[in-house]
């Protein structure tokens, strides 16, 4: 009925979806405990049944906006490089016999995956880390984000899609030549 | 059956695209400055009571802000705060139209922002200098905010 690979694109964007989310209410708590950021919680101000934090300063609103953007983007990125990871050295087409071996051996065999699934979770995890690069960059044009961090996060958005593409490379010559 | 199909597979890419922008929406709108959602440009907010001998009257889309010198040149820091309630970045400037003192945004009487720029549901306090050629004991200054 559903495309499968629709199902499993769907499948594989509820965890990044849940850890970006986590990632941004943890960099907005911790930069304000740890920073001694006044703020309260005010209810029904998130579509209209959540609570949302209120920030008495536009300077304590900046600092825990622009340490919460990073935490996101560390999660974006953690993930992708997990899947990168994966796709570069426990690929089931390209792993290494000997790694192969040691990995059955010491039961970690879970760790070998194939294309189907990673390129599935890479595309998932590559989506949601531009879209971090963009939020992080319409934040800095609205002046709430430090360009720094955009630019950073652009530059590493960028290897790793640079990196993926090699994999993908890797894959279409390994399947020309069988 | 093809339709169901078409229907199925639409609303499949409809609820990924929702996963998706759900964490961006979320955060975009999690964290606010304290303030008040409105369609005005700006919001202004006394905090004149907190000073004595000052007083904050309107008329129209002029201010104005009359005090009481006490010394040769003073500083009133955070007289009045603009908030910008609207979902974009806002310029404003300040223009004095009466009157020897000056207005500025921020609370540095070294560096007299006469204009400033306020992202979306952000707040910039606004403060009154009173320079030495200002000598009377009486003062008063009107002026206006304009949006760029």
């Amino acid at each position: 009925m559903v495309t499968r690979s629709l199902v499993k694109l769907i499948d594989e964007a509820i965890i990044p979806a849940v850890s970006l989310i986590c990632g941004k209410m943890i960099g907005l708590l911790a930069s304000s405990y740890f920073l001694h950021l006044p703020f309260t919680f005010k209810n029904g101000q998130f579509l209209k049944i959540l609570p949302s934090v209120q920030f008495q300063s536009l300077e304590a609103y900046t600092t825990a906006e622009n340490y919460s953007n990073l935490v996101m983007f560390l999660v974006a990125a953690a993930g992708t490089v997990y899947v990168l990871v994966r796709a570069h050295y426990f690929h089931e087409s390209h792993i290494h016999p000997s790694l192969h071996a040691k990995l059955v051996a010491i039961g970690q065999d879970w760790l070998v995956a194939p294309s189907y699934h990673l390129y599935h979770q890479a595309v998932i995890w590559l989506v949601f880390l531009w879209l971090t690069v963009g939020f992080l960059v319409l934040s800095t044009i609205l002046g709430t984000t430090y360009p720094q961090i955009a630019i950073i996060a652009f530059v590493v958005a960028a290897n790793f899609s640079w990196v993926l593409a090699v994999d993908i490379e890797k894959e279409i010559e390994l399947g020309k030549s069988q | 059956m093809n339709y169901t199909k078409i229907l199925l597979n639409f609303l499949a890419v409809v609820l990924l695209i929702g996963l998706i922008a759900t964490p961006f929406y979320f955060a975009r709108n999690f964290a606010k400055v304290a303030g008040v959602k409105s369609s005005s440009p700006y919001l202004l907010v006394s905090q004149i009571e907190k000073f004595p001998n000052i007083t904050f009257s309107q008329s129209s889309d002029a201010y104005r802000i009359s005090l009481a010198k006490q010394g040769p040149s003073q500083a009133f820091l955070g007289v009045l705060i603009i908030n910008n309630p609207t979902d974009r970045t806002q310029t404003y400037s300040l223009e004095v139209t009466s009157g020897q003192n000056s207005l500025f945004f921020g609370e540095d009487p070294n560096n007299l922002l006469t204009s400033i720029m306020a992202p979306s549901l952000t707040s910039v306090p606004v403060s009154l200098y009173s320079p030495e050629e200002a000598s009377g004991e009486s003062q008063t200054v009107e002026f206006q905010i304009h949006i760029n």
